[in-house]
């Protein structure tokens, strides 16, 4: 989980060199960690290795290709946001993208303010899911309290219940 | 219809059992039982030749169908490839160039950080000029209405001034150059330029940054040798023929380390024709490729 003070890491992933510099530049200057890799293998090993809040992902990749590596992700049970940030803009290849489990698609050429938005909003309610999923030890609504510990709920009326 | 043969045969037999008393007319029975049996058999050929010439002209339509059909789907497939490779080619340096831009504008960078962009960008704009010249020459060429305008011209100041230019867009790339001077021939400029740079450009593509790329041109005999050569991975055997062809490229479209439209040496091919010159590929010393256009004079 990342501290509150921490910046929010994103692994991009994009092989043309000009465009990748460029990406990483501006994502730099909006206050992101970016983490680089250039194809499809070393994408799938970074995941493995580390945890990002978001993954930019190009589809025509060295070795294995971003619709892959998006698969693989989430075979492996990892919801990781994935953008993915393509050339191919038929709604064929936008479907395909979103049903193998990206999040989101956009493409190339893309408006910049746009990409800056759509990373920023799916960091953001990655963020705010993952604040939900992990309530605390003890949920209480009205007078009464769930301790998630116990397994059981205490009520103020003091009945047990087994 | 053999069926009916046989039919047609008994009935025969039986007509003429009818009409002709076997024991009374031996001779005239037995004569007409073998005319009826002769034509049994005859009719038995006709059908069997005329079923086996059905049969093998039905299996030569076949095999053309079979053959035009693979070769139509073939192309299919490469000219899918080029779809798909255009695109990506056409629409990565309009993103790049696009990006840079709204950067520019955006932020107030430093001047370094500026010029960076800068020449990103421009760079961009001349791989963007160079793909386009390649798709409209290759379109021109397939409706035949390409007009070269061949000139005396020297070879070796052209070519100096595209591994210059190389020079510029590449600082970080290494170009030897042993080009000998005043090799004048006849040709036509805007051709001779595509051929160089799409040769320059392969040997940028497919070799790593640290590798030089030696740039030759020298006589020999009646001769000029244009030669370009790169360290990079190399061509194997079997690739070597195919890769003059339109649309081919060596690997899978979908996950290739190089972007390409397949264009690119099927045009310096046509190119070298044009001129009257031959273009080969050998391997080069310890690695990679060295793509040699010799022009006779």
């Amino acid at each position: 989980m990342t501290a509150e003070n921490k910046k929010p890491s994103i692994l991009l992933v994009e092989d043309e060199e000009n465009l990748h510099e460029a990406l990483k530049l501006n994502l730099e200057l909006e206050g992101y960690e970016i983490t680089s890799v250039y194809d499809g293998s070393a994408a799938l090993k970074a995941i493995g290795d580390e945890y990002f809040d978001l993954i930019i992902l190009d589809v025509m990749l060295p070795e294995i290709d971003g619709i892959n590596v998006t698969e693989t992700v989430r075979l492996q049970n990892n919801e990781v946001p994935i953008l993915i940030l393509s050339a191919k803009n038929t709604s064929a290849d936008r479907v395909l993208g979103l049903k193998k489990g990206a999040d989101d698609y956009l493409t190339k050429p893309f408006n910049l303010e746009e990409l800056l938005l759509r990373v920023h909003k799916l960091i953001d309610k990655n963020k705010k899911m993952q604040d939900k999923e992990t309530i605390g030890d003890t949920y209480s609504f009205g007078n009464n309290v769930i301790d998630f510990k116990r397994r059981k709920p205490k009520l103020k009326m003091e009945k047990q219940y087994n | 219809m053999e069926k009916q043969n046989l039919q047609m045969r008994e009935f025969n037999t039986r007509q003429l059992n009818a009409t002709v008393d076997s024991l009374s007319s031996h001779e005239l029975y037995s004569n007409e039982l073998a005319k009826i049996n002769d034509d049994y058999r005859r009719g038995n050929i006709k059908f069997i030749s005329e079923g086996v010439t059905f049969f093998l002209l039905i299996l030569v339509g076949a095999a053309f169908v079979y053959r035009a059909a693979r070769r139509q789907f073939k192309f299919h497939r490469q000219q899918e490839n080029f779809m798909m490779a255009v695109t990506h080619e056409l629409k990565t340096p309009i993103s790049v160039a696009r990006l840079n831009l709204e950067t520019l504008q955006k932020y107030s960078l430093d001047p370094e950080k500026q010029k960076k962009l800068i020449r990103m960008t421009l760079a961009e704009t001349e791989r963007l000029n160079s793909l386009t010249n390649n798709i409209l020459f290759s379109s021109q060429l397939e409706a035949e209405r390409y007009k070269s305008d061949m000139e005396e011209l020297d070879l070796s100041d052209l070519f100096k001034d595209c591994v210059h230019q190389f020079q510029n867009r590449y600082p970080e790339r290494t170009f030897t150059t042993a080009i000998e001077i005043d090799m004048d021939i006849k040709g036509d400029i805007f051709l001779l330029q595509m051929l160089i740079n799409n040769l320059l450009e392969n040997a940028i593509k497919y070799s790593s940054k640290e590798k030089p790329i030696t740039c030759a041109l020298k006589k020999n005999n009646q001769t000029i040798l244009m030669s370009i050569a790169d360290e990079g991975e190399g061509i194997a055997d079997e690739e070597k023929p195919k890769i003059f062809e339109r649309f081919y490229r060596i690997g899978n479209e979908l996950t290739r380390k190089t972007q390409g439209t397949g264009l690119g040496l099927y045009l310096s091919k046509i190119i070298s024709q044009y001129h009257n010159a031959d273009i080969s590929v050998t391997n080069n010393i310890p690695a990679g490729s060295i793509f040699t256009v010799s022009f006779k004079i």
